[in-house]
């Protein structure tokens, strides 16, 4: 497994000075480290490009602001996926008001299964169109849980980062599992 | 190849954006909150003289619809700005990031829930001024216009009886959210 999220691996660890706490220096660093999961995370919560790329901008400058108030009570990683949850979730919300969709949860979606005849040898492009479709008519919490999933998160840091159980965590995860084995359909197992 | 691996290895666009860009930014939206904030000015100040003005023209002659316009207009600007404010989406707080996701999320619902709630707040403002408005046409105007007064009757009854079932059908879809929200907290049991 690709392991792009612990690339942020020293940024868990304490600072070593004044200049590594420095909130522009923190910022580079998540620019560096987090842009392509930031960039996966935003792409699965907007399917228009345009909007896309306001979105992006619009959690890198919550981050920027929000890096003033970092204390370290948590590790930079649930820092940096909390606020570009919310971010994202705000969107969501203002977004469905204004298209009036409604959205469903993990144990309510109903998705058209995947051809299980060519599972073998399926498009990485056909998956990712199917999981972004998935993911995108879901509830803004089942959302965050099935990308932190995606991006390798472990159970306990799920929760952290969401507010749930790491019980509750693992029963959605068992499900997510169950969504892509059978209706995305690479190589996973349920 | 599994369902993470394509995941996390798909090619995509992710531009590095740095702390200079942000700073500059921020300056862009505190320059662009100070052009907004003129142009409220700019256009506010002559509109309030020009009310004023009317309101002191028209007011000799017919006093109980000038107080019935001024009674209407004025809480329904003033609760359309406060309602735009408290409705719309609150930017992220700074310390979002010391919020887990469920609390954001309930907060957040709340605030909408809240918002929709309190459809007395802004329909007791303008109900005077509507009422006076209705005294007027009957008080002040020769040949009573029966057809304005009955249009406006229907309006003021049935557009608020529809306002409010809106509202208060809004709130119930957001407390139903929360109630589902509230449902994943389960409490962990002990080790």
């Amino acid at each position: 497994m690709a392991t792009s999220t612990n690339c942020a691996a020293d940024l868990l660890a304490p600072p070593n000075g004044d200049l590594e706490s420095t909130p522009d220096v923190l910022f580079e660093k998540i620019a560096s480290e987090f842009a392509a999961p930031l960039a996966r995370l935003v792409r699965a919560h907007e399917a228009d490009p345009t909007l896309q790329q306001d979105l992006l901008q619009e959690i890198h400058f919550a981050l920027w602001r929000s890096l003033r108030t970092f204390d370290r009570r948590c590790s930079l990683r649930t820092w940096v996926y909390r606020v570009a949850h919310h971010v994202a979730a705000t969107h969501v919300l203002r977004s469905r008001r204004r298209r009036a969709r409604q959205f469903t949860t993990l144990d309510d979606a109903d998705f058209p299964t995947a051809n299980t005849d060519v599972a073998a040898d399926v498009d990485a492009a056909q998956v990712l169109q199917r999981l972004y479709a998935l993911i995108q008519c879901l509830e803004p919490l089942d959302r965050e849980i099935i990308i932190l999933h995606l991006e390798g998160l472990s159970a306990d840091e799920i929760a952290e980062i969401a507010g749930l159980t790491s019980t509750n965590i693992r029963t959605k995860i068992h499900r997510i599992r169950q969504l892509l084995a059978t209706r995305v359909n690479a190589g996973d197992r349920a | 190849m599994t369902t993470q691996e394509i995941w996390q290895l798909q090619a995509l666009d992710a531009p590095r954006v740095s702390a200079a860009y942000m700073r500059h930014r921020a300056r862009d939206l505190a320059r662009r909150t100070q052009i907004r904030k003129g142009l409220a000015y700019v256009i506010g100040i002559p509109g309030v003289l020009y009310i004023a003005w009317y309101c002191w023209r028209y007011f000799r002659h017919m006093p109980m619809m000038v107080a019935g316009l001024a009674l209407t207009v004025v809480p329904l600007v003033y609760v359309s700005c406060r309602r735009h404010r408290r409705a719309s989406a609150a930017q992220v707080p700074e310390d979002a990031g010391a919020l887990d996701s469920l609390s954001f999320y309930r907060r957040e619902l709340e605030r909408q829930r809240d918002a929709r709630r309190n459809w007395r707040q802004w329909l007791l403002p303008v109900v005077p001024g509507l009422i006076t408005l209705l005294a007027s046409f009957v008080l002040e105007l020769n040949p009573i216009p029966w057809a304005l007064v009955a249009y406006e009757a229907i309006v003021i009854v049935g557009g608020v009886s529809l306002a409010v079932a809106f509202e208060q059908w809004s709130a119930r879809r957001l407390q139903r959210e929360i109630d589902a929200l509230d449902s994943l907290v389960v409490k962990e049991p002990e080790r």
